[in-house]
């Protein structure tokens, strides 16, 4: 019987559920049990896709549950008594709208202050002059940046700083980036975002030459303010410290605690 | 398992001449409704033009953007290219356990789709507010559904000797779809 249902979840259409969950199958006795969790992957993937955390909570509830209806189905061709538990939890809406949309709304100015300060530094930073990088990769991976903490401010949490930072590093540890500037440039934004975008106060200091600051009259969230600190305290430590000072994530989002299982008996 | 296998691709070249008989349609209609979800009525599309449209209003998933079009944004998803779409609009506000369902039911629908010698494919690839307003206009649908994160399941025959994961549009441009990574990875066994 695990033969087949193991056969049947590679196969499954669900497959791209395997990059959002972790699929466990044991046997006991006349039983077997199907475990979906969460993956890190799954929060990964909210960097690469359309962005957005609900589409790909959606996408990733609707691939388990292709997952499952295949494992009922096999079930029910093969009189098999099968027993669904699932505890989803309701989709969490954001704890900090304000900050996010605040980060959201400035996010091309951001990027683009990265880039000016990078090439500030390498002209007027004796330290950096011989530094070479691809702009766009650049833009791009503070794009990622900036969506992670979104995230992380999103949810009161610190998962996603966490899995940026493992990708700052190789399979050996190594890390993969200057580590030197990346660290400058870290305390550039942070600096940005946390003195002067959140609580909307003008800032003048700007490196890019066509910049504009927006002052709506949202206010931002004060919790947003500390998981900043620690979100970008996660990423300059592990620049600095190396891999292994990566701390484990405290405070998990809901969709990381869903958990459905199936148990399948003889 | 040979059906679990069919269901695991996903088909790009349906016979779009080949109709769906309406005896199929009405027991995957029942297939639905024994389900008995909290959705709205489910849309079967086999209009011709409807699929069309529709098809005009698809595209390719992100990854195959960047690996195999790269500058071609114009790219359409033969998956929507099908004699028969089914979708299963959600009725606001959506809830995350109804979302887990209608992908078991979808499994259900996919795998009685090929046992009577269908192929199938799931394509959430679209347009979802030009899709949203086609629908509405012409499938009696109030504005009070959603669409998002709620894929098509296409059903049709394959077009004879094409495979079946090439763009049946595209057969002459010869590109074959994007494969799916097999994330054996992820499953851990204990016995």
């Amino acid at each position: 019987m695990i033969d087949d249902l193991i056969k049947i979840i590679e196969l499954s259409p669900a497959r791209q559920a395997q990059t959002f969950y972790r699929i466990h199958i044991s046997k006991n006795n006349n039983t077997v049990t199907i475990i979906l969790e969460p993956t890190l992957d799954f929060f990964r993937k909210q960097r690469t896709g359309e962005n957005n955390p609900y589409l790909l909570y959606t996408s990733a509830l609707l691939h388990a549950g292709l997952t499952i209806g295949c494992i009922e189905t096999w079930c029910k061709e093969n009189n098999k008594i099968y027993n669904i538990n699932e505890n989803i939890l309701p989709f969490e809406f954001s704890k900090s709208p304000n900050s996010v949309s605040l980060i959201k709304m400035h996010r091309d100015l951001i990027i683009e202050e990265a880039a000016a300060f990078i090439e500030y530094q390498r002209i007027n930073n004796i330290k950096f002059k011989d530094y070479q990088y691809d702009q766009s990769k650049c833009r791009r991976d503070i794009n990622f940046l900036l969506s992670s903490l979104i995230n992380d401010i999103s949810y009161n949490t610190t998962e996603n700083s966490i899995a940026l930072a493992y990708r700052f590093f190789n399979g050996n540890g190594d890390c993969v980036v200057r580590r030197s500037m990346e660290i400058e440039v870290h305390y550039h934004l942070k600096n940005l975002i946390k003195n002067f975008i959140l609580p909307k106060i003008k800032y003048t200091k700007f490196f890019q030459k066509i910049y504009n600051q927006e002052f709506p009259t949202i206010i931002a969230e004060q919790s947003s303010l500390s998981t900043l600190d620690t979100s970008y305290s996660i990423l300059i430590k592990a620049l600095d410290k190396g891999m292994f000072s990566i701390p484990d994530s405290l405070n998990k989002t809901p969709r990381n605690k869903d958990k459905i299982e199936v148990t399948i008996y003889e | 398992m040979n059906n679990f296998e069919t269901f695991s691709h996903t088909h790009r070249s349906f016979d779009i001449k080949i109709k769906i008989p309406d005896t199929i349609i009405k027991d995957l209609y029942n297939i639905i409704t024994t389900e008995n979800l909290e959705i709205l009525d489910p849309c079967f599309i086999t209009n011709e033009e409807h699929i069309q449209f529709i098809y005009d209003h698809s595209n390719v998933p992100l990854e195959d953007k960047t690996i195999n079009f790269i500058n071609d944004d114009n790219r359409k998803n033969s998956q929507l290219f099908a004699p028969l779409l089914i979708i299963l609009p959600m009725k606001y506000p959506i809830n995350n356990r109804l979302i887990f369902n209608i992908g078991r039911l979808y499994s259900k629908l996919g795998l009685y789709a090929i046992e009577k010698g269908y192929q199938t494919g799931f394509c959430i690839c679209y347009d979802k507010i030009a899709i949203k307003s086609f629908i509405i206009d012409n499938y009696g649908y109030s504005d009070n559904f959603d669409t998002q994160g709620i894929p098509f399941l296409s059903i049709g025959k394959q077009m004879p000797n094409v495979p079946y994961n090439h763009q049946i549009k595209d057969i002459d441009r010869g590109i074959q779809s994007h494969s799916r990574i097999l994330s054996d990875y992820y499953i851990t066994t204990k016995i």
